[in-house]
């Protein structure tokens, strides 16, 4: 026998979602006799579970409920919902066995009557009626299959932990579907709606599809969202649009450094970056972005420019302070590459030498690869331990050997920078701020046999190139 | 194994060369640590100049001694990663060649002081 109280708003009908159940009414007085109608209506139940047998939330229980007009004594009626309700669940069972031979085993049938309690409108026919339910639930919250952009991250919880959905900003619409589970067909009407703080969410998002809803990437933020299901909190979740901002904490003007046979020029500059919203670094329950990446970063196959090594170690957690340069080289004496500041030999900095000017190396087209990039100690990138921060500092050296031209001779090279940050969200790699623009002209003039700073610069632009 | 493919390996394969690396400590097999030892991936480069400070003896610190002197010239020290990067191997020769001669490391690590404490290796 069924409990007195069935979860209200939280059934639905095998056929049709927007339904809280099928209706099988008008029994003849005092009968557990299947009318004609009835029986067509059992057949078609039938139908709608056995068209979700395959699906991955299909049904497997079905509640069966009899009920009485409120004519006749108490015991009577129960027995007489019962014996209805056990009608239509034999009337099922062989429909669905000779739909497809031994199918109702894979049914949980629950039976029973609650006599002439919940009398409906429209008079005792309509109250001598049977009750065909499943129990529905919103057993989840996907990133629809159309936003590629946004990534489920499991929470630093684990299990207990809310469902958390990270994108960066500025990356489209965040669409999100909830899954009703079994997943009976069917507009929802009005019975399940989206709800969300901080930032406004819309639905449908996809078609008519009230599961789907969307909402902005255009700010950074924390949003917590919910999904209702007849009115009552159904699911939550948080939306993360994730970004930072930048703030230059030092510069250090070009000087001369000296070497063995040779002369560099180095300037330097520092960053600090800020993670927002700041809650991604400090909630109790957030999502897990701490520890090393699940993708390698862009390029990672792709050598530095002067160092050889793979741009691959260029991070080594999920945050990550990163560079990206360009370089025009001027050498208007045409040294050949011995007489040029050594490099590894698998650095291409001097390819194309002797020219009198060229760029052996430009801004790459993906805005998360960082070309001067190929490992991590030059920076601190745990914003957990950091109070949201992130640093990255940096002091390029270009060295000429004496022994190199002569007395007069000039050589130049252009060094254009673009610091940022980035974030690794499942299997891809986002920038996440703007660009720090900043630039290290090198000038050396050759004079007294060694080399001199002509002019050096450092700016925060990326001006004459 | 030549030393382009040593340095392929340690570059996509860091773990396969740590196993490489103990193998060769096992075996004091001083001229492949060297190899190694001038690897582009740090963290291989590292764990093979600790090999060679396991593996001890006269050979391994002659190894050692090359390879400290080959930090002292600069490539292009394009940035502080570089530069880091440098400090840090320089760092871990000195710690290991002072272990197998059995000398204090220096203090600094100035072109001077790296000078001076080669040529106190060399007489140990």
């Amino acid at each position: 026998m069924l409990a007195e109280a069935l979860p209200a708003g939280q059934t639905a009908s095998p056929c049709d979602i927007s339904k809280t159940s099928e209706t099988l009414d008008q029994f003849a007085h005092d009968s557990s006799t299947l009318t004609a109608a009835h029986r067509t209506a059992v057949d078609r139940i039938a139908d709608c579970l056995l068209a979700l047998r395959a699906d991955p939330r299909p049904i497997r229980t079905v509640d069966i409920v009899g009920f009485t007009d409120p004519t006749g004594a108490p015991d009577h009626n129960q027995r007489l919902g019962q014996r209805r309700a056990e009608s239509v669940r034999n009337r099922l069972v062989s429909a669905l066995n000779g739909k497809s031979a031994g199918s109702a085993a894979s049914f949980t049938f629950r039976v029973g009557s609650l006599g002439a309690t919940r009398q409906i409108a429209g008079g005792n026919p309509a109250n001598r009626r049977v009750e065909v339910s499943v129990e529905i639930a919103v057993s989840d919250i996907v990133v629809h299959a159309s936003d590629t952009d946004t990534h489920e991250i499991a929470s630093n919880l684990g299990a207990p932990g809310l469902e958390h959905f990270c994108c960066v900003k500025n990356t489209g619409d965040i669409v999100l579907q909830a899954l009703i589970s079994p997943n009976i067909p069917g507009a929802l009407g009005a019975r399940l709606t989206w709800g969300a703080t901080g930032t406004a969410i819309t639905s449908p998002a996809v078609g008519t599809d009230g599961r789907t809803a969307k909402l902005s990437s255009a700010a950074a933020g924390k949003f917590p969202i919910q999904v209702n299901w007849d009115g009552a909190v159904a699911r939550r979740a948080v939306v993360w649009v994730i970004w930072s901002t930048f703030t230059v904490t030092c510069t250090r003007p070009p000087r001369t450094v000296p070497f063995p046979g040779m002369v560099g020029i180095r300037a330097g500059i520092d960053h600090t970056f800020r993670v927002d919203p700041q809650q991604i670094t400090t909630d109790a329950d957030r999502p897990a972005l701490d520890g090393p990446p699940t993708a390698a970063v862009p390029g990672a196959a792709l050598r530095h420019l002067a160092s050889g090594s793979l741009l691959g170690g260029g991070a080594a957690k999920k945050w990550d302070t990163s560079r990206q340069v360009r370089v025009r080289v001027l050498n208007p004496r045409l040294y050949p590459v011995p007489q040029l500041p050594p490099i590894d030999p698998l650095g291409h900095l001097w390819n194309g030498q002797p020219t009198a000017n060229t760029i052996p190396e430009n801004y790459p087209a993906n805005a998360a690869l960082g070309n001067d990039d190929s490992n991590t100690c030059d920076e601190t990138n745990n914003p957990y331990e950091n109070c949201g921060l992130l640093t990255s500092i940096d002091n390029p050296t270009i060295p000429m050997r004496n022994a190199t031209g002569a007395d007069g001779d000039t050589f130049e090279l252009r060094i254009h920078f673009r610091e940022f940050l980035r974030v690794n969200l499942g299997t891809t790699w986002y920038r996440a701020s703007d660009s720090s623009l900043w630039r290290f002209h090198v000038r050396f003039r050759r004079a007294g046999g060694v080399w001199t700073d002509n002019g050096s610069s450092l700016a925060q632009d990326n001006a004459g190139f | 194994m030549t030393f382009d493919e040593l340095d392929e390996l340690s570059e996509r394969a860091p773990e396969d060369a740590d196993a490489a690396i103990a193998e060769l400590v096992s075996t004091s097999n001083v001229d492949e640590l060297a190899q190694f030892a001038r690897a582009r991936a740090d963290r291989v480069a590292l764990r093979a100049i600790e090999g060679l400070a396991e593996v001890g003896g006269s050979e391994a610190a002659t190894a050692l001694v090359e390879l400290l002197e080959e930090t002292s010239t600069p490539r292009v020290i394009w940035g502080t990663e570089q530069e880091r990067e440098h400090e840090r191997r320089q760092s871990h020769l000195v710690q290991s060649l002072a272990r197998v001669r059995g000398v204090p490391a220096p203090r600094g690590r100035s072109r001077e002081e790296i000078a001076e404490f080669i040529e106190e290796c060399r007489r140990a």
